[in-house]
């Protein structure tokens, strides 16, 4: 990919990065988003050791967003500063490194499981209690297991890498990393076993999908393991083996839970009941469908076949396996037909939900449904994990003996600051992914470490960046002596973070001047281009392209949003200013 | 030399180990004298005494001086981490106090840049080798990370008044795995340079014909492995504790009578 010359000359690459580009930055902002709310905007009496689970795991997966996104958007940066600057961050013939391309992937990578694995973990922990008719068992074992595997799951992306070839040690320690971090979703599972364990359980649709989800995720987690250990990893890497795990983390795992979450809060989003008779349809031939595509894969790629290719080999038994993964795929489409129809007839003529068809205990089910835009006309006073069952037993609630009743001190933080801190938060992980380049690079060999050394005096650049830093402790400065209302120094400390912030403005200046000079560094020919010759810029069509659909995109929100009154681009920004 | 006899009369005294050990000795034995009613800092103080003897007197020391650079990194863990995270909580076992929290962040600044510094400081290449050739920057070192990990753990198992809010404790411990993970990845993939005593070590070492041979670490593997060591098991450290303070944020009963303040 990093070669726009010889594997892919079109300008689909470009477009692509562009857009994972675009979608990273939206993906952070949301992580962002959840995290200042779940920290800013709570109900009264609702502490962090009272958020629902599903809450509280989508809270810890924001965090996960914020940290990995960014490391992804680097390396799409660097590889498009490789394909439009000629760069070489990972083109091995010209000194770079392809294997640089997949730790930052994977360094994204595996914790991005998680991220799309957390808010499933969350919805069975909502639709397991609810459905055994018994409280989550071990909500704190839940709770803290979910803030063990977002940490861990930083520090195991080297398991995706054993085939590359690193080295024994290498190996042996990730081998080890990655066993560890079935332990917390071990937990996680014997939990949810131990919450149903003497419940009075309702077979619902969406219970049924909880318990598949169960067997299945245990399948696919399993095979999971076996990946660590280093020469099952040899033998099935990039084979059908593979592709069986992951549809079985991410299909019978995470679409599973978010089939079950669908059953279970449709009808507080829509109003309406599914139909139970279809959804058991739509369950059976799901379950059916799934594990006929996916359960041979294991056997066919245990046979040798190699995945990523349009057609096999004529080696014998595997026409028949892929026959019965082709059979269970047209069940699967079946399922997703009826539950099209399920969704369609519900919403045209379902029975009416009410306000808690589950008599559930979290706090969307004290309105109605669908809810009213502001929620709530009066919010239900939260004194412990389950705030409708309080309200429903007054003689026995649960913040008499809930641990979490006894804690109600909270921390309390400025909504701006927050999203500033988180914002800085995200940047460093995307600017250590740069660092991190630049010095596997400069501790490399040949070409590449000439290369980086050119580029960057780390010492210069360092001095100005801690001049820029030191800007923001004066402007700091000058904001609490105008809280204490001494103007002058206030002026002299806006001076100083002038003068730092020039200085630093003036050595970026003097840093690209140098690297212009050296026009003969290819890497910087389309800079000089720009500066130099406007004239030639035409020569990336792409980036016209999408300026323009980004305005175009634009202008029709905005005038749609003055149609109708929402709040459009325009005040957005002028909400930034 | 067989890997048995290795771990059998390899012992590393010498003058730094005995007095380290004897200090040691001394000390806890004054705090387990001083703290006698209390069963869990007498295992807090076993449990650090085992790992300084495992770290200043066994045939790990003894890989550490100058045979494998990866034994190096496991003892500057030890000494670092394990020791005074063992020692603090020891010490403030039973700290428990009737003052309202008040976490001082310029303690927290100080620990944080201490015990990520530390960590850094002596994986300078020339500082590394001068730490396994010379006496004085051994004993240096050995007191630098003691003292460093101790003002390290402070504000996370400190006096209970002192410590940090559960949350911060998570971005500290976080930011310092951070940390320690981009110097573990720098070791494991720059060439063997890190520490280059050991690339020079005498050939004619019995110890070293071992590594080499037997074990069959080549200077290359142990400098990665040293890097990993770094960069993985340290962060489960971290991680641990980032859970032990999460079930002390989840449980208003506080710990050792220590810390929380329930409101109702």
């Amino acid at each position: 990919m990093s070669e726009s010359i010889h594997y892919s000359s079109s300008s689909g690459i470009d477009y692509w990065i562009v857009a994972l580009l675009t979608l990273g930055i939206g993906t952070v902002a949301s992580g962002l988003n959840i995290i200042v709310t779940v920290l800013t905007q709570r109900a009264p009496g609702m502490t962090m050791r009272r958020l629902p689970l599903f809450v509280w795991m989508t809270f810890v997966d924001g965090f996960l967003i914020v940290m990995a996104l960014p490391v992804l958007n680097a390396a799409i940066v660097m590889l498009l500063i490789d394909r439009q600057l000629h760069a070489h961050f990972f083109t091995p013939a010209e000194g770079g490194s392809a294997i640089v391309w997949q730790h930052f992937f994977w360094t994204f990578g595996h914790p991005e499981v998680y991220i799309m694995a957390l808010p499933a973990f969350g919805i069975i922990s909502e639709v397991i209690p609810v459905f055994s008719r018994k409280p989550i068992f071990g909500y704190d074992f839940v709770a803290g297991s979910t803030l063990a595997i977002a940490l861990l799951s930083f520090g195991v992306w080297g398991h995706h890498m054993f085939a590359t070839g690193l080295g024994v040690p290498f190996d042996a320690v990730f081998a080890i990393g990655s066993m560890v971090i079935a332990i917390p979703t071990g937990v996680k599972v014997f939990n949810w076993i131990a919450t149903m364990w003497g419940g009075r359980i309702q077979f619902t649709t969406a219970m049924k999908f909880a318990f598949a989800f169960i067997a299945e995720f245990v399948i696919g987690g399993l095979s999971g393991v076996l990946f660590a250990v280093v020469p099952i990893d040899w033998q099935v890497t990039d084979s059908y083996f593979v592709v069986a795990h992951i549809h079985y983390v991410l299909f019978g795992g995470t679409l599973f839970a978010v089939f079950a979450g669908l059953y279970y809060w449709f009808p507080k989003m829509s109003g309406r009941l599914l139909s139970e008779r279809l959804g058991t349809w739509h369950f059976w031939l799901t379950v059916i469908g799934f594990n006929l595509t996916f359960l041979v894969q294991h056997v066919l790629g245990a046979m040798g076949m190699p995945r990523r290719v349009y057609t096999y080999p004529n080696e014998p038994g595997w026409e028949l396996l892929n026959q019965i993964s082709t059979c269970g795929a047209v069940i699967m489409a079946a399922s997703a037909i009826v539950l099209a129809v399920n969704l369609a007839r519900s919403l045209r003529s379902g029975e009416c939900a009410g306000d808690n068809p589950w008599q559930a205990w979290t706090l969307e089910w004290g309105t109605s449904s669908p809810p009213p835009e502001e929620n709530f006309t009066e919010v239900p006073e939260v004194r412990s994990r389950r705030p409708l069952w309080d309200i429903a037993h007054p003689d026995r609630p649960d913040w008499k003996h809930d641990k979490s009743a006894l804690q109600t001190d909270e921390r309390h933080f400025c909504k701006d600051t927050l999203i500033a801190k988180m914002f800085v938060l995200s940047e460093s992980f995307f600017f250590l992914a740069l660092i991190a380049a630049f010095l596997v690079f400069s501790f490399g060999h040949g070409a590449a470490q000439s290369a980086a050394r050119q580029s960057l005096d780390p010492l210069r650049t360092g001095a100005f960046t801690g001049l820029l830093l030191a800007s923001s402790v004066t402007f700091w400065m000058a904001e609490r002596f105008l809280s204490r209302g001494r103007l002058g120094s206030v002026l002299a400390w806006l001076m100083m973070t002038v003068l730092l912030g020039a200085v630093f403005l003036g050595g970026q200046l003097t840093e690209y001047a140098g690297l212009l000079r050296e026009g003969g560094d290819r890497r910087l020919q389309p800079v000089c281009i720009v500066v130099l010759h406007p004239d030639r810029i035409p020569r990336f069509p792409w980036a016209m392209k999408v300026a323009l659909t980004t305005v175009g995109v634009l202008l029709l929100e905005e005038l749609d949003s003055r149609r109708t009154g929402r709040i459009g681009p325009g005040r957005h920004l002028l909400a930034l200013r | 030399m067989t890997t048995w006899e290795f771990w059998t009369t390899a012992w590393h005294w010498t003058p730094l180990s005995v007095s380290t050990l004897t200090v040691g000795l001394a000390a806890v034995a004054w705090a387990v004298w001083r703290q006698r009613d209390k069963h869990p800092a007498k295992a807090y103080w076993l449990g650090a005494y085992l790992l300084l003897i495992l770290a200043a007197a066994s045939p790990l020391a003894t890989l550490s001086a100058g045979v494998l650079y990866s034994a190096h990194m496991a003892q500057h863990i030890i000494l670092l981490l394990l020791v005074p995270l063992l020692a603090t909580l020891a010490l403030h076992a039973s700290s428990g106090t009737d003052e309202p929290p008040h976490p001082r962040l310029w303690l927290a600044a100080a620990g944080w840049i201490s015990g990520v510094g530390a960590m850094w400081f002596w994986h300078e290449p020339s500082l590394c080798s001068l730490s396994v050739v010379s006496p004085g920057a051994q004993t240096g070192q050995m007191i630098s990370l003691l003292l460093a990990g101790y003002i390290f753990w402070r504000p996370v198992w400190g006096p209970a008044s002192q410590r940090l809010d559960p949350a911060a404790t998570v971005a500290y411990l976080f930011s310092a795995c951070v940390a320690c993970t981009a110097l573990g990845i720098y070791i494991t993939f720059v060439p063997v340079t890190a520490c280059p005593v050991f690339v020079h070590a005498p050939a004619d070492s019995a110890a070293l014909q071992l590594v080499r041979g037997g074990w069959g670490l080549s200077a290359g593997a142990d400098q990665q492995l040293g890097g990993l060591l770094m960069w993985v098991p340290t962060c489960l450290i971290y991680l641990a504790s980032i859970l032990a303070q999460f079930g002390r944020g989840y449980n208003p009963v506080p710990l050792e009578g220590a810390g929380a303040h329930p409101s109702k």
